[in-house]
């Protein structure tokens, strides 16, 4: 109707180059896709990359990032950066998207390890010179905990198992593998902080 | 071991997500009233975002990004259409800026901004701008007046450097300019932009150039 639209307004928001990802995160609270759009140029290779370490499967790791900006999305007003970067908290609800969608396949099959694929290939991303060095820094970090320590923490964190998962794996009582977890992380971040 | 101890052992598994759902359940209540254990799980946090950035980047599947963005919740849209005499009762009622959203604060700045257009008075709106920061630049087009005006929320330019608009329209040979602005200024773009023009940010030198000479830092067709 000519009467409604003439006191209408249309407001174009322009496409930035660059913002930081804590302002591209609130315009997502406002709703503006462009800003999730440029969150995923960003850090979906990373989210991919993640999703598929977990995963180890093209599909899931796929539906785990989609799952994962989806949330993005839906947490975004709740985001608070001062908890930590936005790359991270990305990285963790993709994560979780991952272990879940691959405890609830786990529970479909009868046979776990059957038709798991082997990890594909891993490319650099040429943008992330500065990610590549911290992904080494954190390596050799990895490598200077006990073997045992940094068996807990692949087996949770890339396989996605359970505490009780781990100990049932490990053939170690419940306790002890709670124990080693919190040890485990523990001691990680002590190595990061001594390498900074 | 009380409920307390057994639950801080399991706060770096939680950060692992690698607890099952009922004791996921149970450290996550009792991280709503343990300041000790909140504390320790950001840190957790800290240490499994360092393995998380251990893992190398992998493209993802060419298709994945749009499907992402089309199973997006239709909230809001690049044309955010406001409606402005109900956006004009607002402004009056509120002009205290406590806009909750970033949408609300532009569809409210958007009714200021036309409202000074209409009225040849654009003036002192840099304080309200600040409220859009979010939202970035934004051009925002009249239905009852036809007016066009750009709303910048960018940094200041560089020393020695100036934003410049152009307009580039179907059929036209090379940009035009429209004019300078300031990182958080207003601009009046007119009132006759054809159908299919694309409005582009450029940094120029201190008087702006007769044709771009650096790459948009920011654009929109119209």
């Amino acid at each position: 109707m000519a009467t409604t639209v003439a006191h209408r307004a249309i407001i174009y928001r322009m496409s930035p180059v660059e913002e930081s990802d804590g302002v591209l995160v609130a315009r997502c609270g406002g709703g503006d896709e462009d800003a999730l759009a440029a969150l995923y140029d960003r850090h979906g290779g990373a989210a991919y990359g993640l999703a598929l370490r977990v995963a180890r499967d093209a599909g899931l790791a796929e539906d785990a990032v989609q799952e994962g900006f989806l949330g993005v999305w839906r947490g975004a007003r709740r985001f608070d950066e001062r908890r930590g970067s936005v790359r991270s908290w990305i990285l963790s609800v993709v994560h979780h998207k991952a272990v879940d969608l691959v405890r609830r396949e786990v529970a479909r099959r009868t046979d776990p390890s059957e038709s798991v694929p082997e990890q594909a290939g891993a490319t650099d991303v040429p943008s992330e010179v500065l990610a590549s060095f911290e992904r080494r820094r954190i390596d050799a970090a990895l490598e200077r905990l006990p073997r045992a320590q940094r068996d807990v923490l692949a087996l949770a964190y890339f396989d996605g198992l359970t505490q009780q998962e781990l100990a049932l794996r490990l053939g170690e009582p419940l306790g002890t593998i709670k124990s080693r977890t919190h040890a485990a992380l523990g001691r990680l971040r002590e190595i990061l902080q001594e390498q900074r | 071991m009380t409920d307390h101890d057994e639950i801080a052992l399991m706060v770096a598994a939680h950060a692992l997500n690698a607890l099952d759902r009922a004791d996921e359940r149970r450290v996550a209540r009792h991280l709503a009233t343990c300041k000790d254990c909140t504390r320790a799980y950001r840190l957790a946090l800290d240490a499994v975002a360092a393995l998380a950035a251990s893992v190398d980047p992998i493209p993802p599947p060419l298709g994945l990004r749009g499907r992402i963005l089309a199973a997006l919740p239709a909230v809001t849209a690049d044309e955010v259409v406001i409606d402005e005499l109900a956006a004009q009762r607002a402004l009056r009622a509120t002009r205290r800026w406590r806009a909750t959203t970033a949408a609300t604060a532009v569809a409210a700045i958007a009714a200021s901004i036309l409202l000074a257009a209409q009225h040849r008075t654009i003036d002192d709106l840099r304080a309200s701008q600040a409220v859009v920061a979010a939202a970035g630049p934004v051009v925002i087009v009249s239905g009852s007046t036809g007016h066009h005006v750009l709303l910048t929320t960018l940094k200041d330019a560089p020393a020695g450097r100036t934003y410049q608009v152009w307009s580039i329209s179907p059929g036209t040979a090379r940009p035009l300019s429209l004019g300078l602005v300031a990182g958080g200024g207003t601009l009046r773009l007119g009132q006759a932009l054809p159908a299919g023009t694309t409005i582009a940010i450029t940094v120029e030198p201190i008087g702006g150039s007769t044709a771009p000479t650096t790459p948009p830092i920011a654009s929109v067709a119209i």
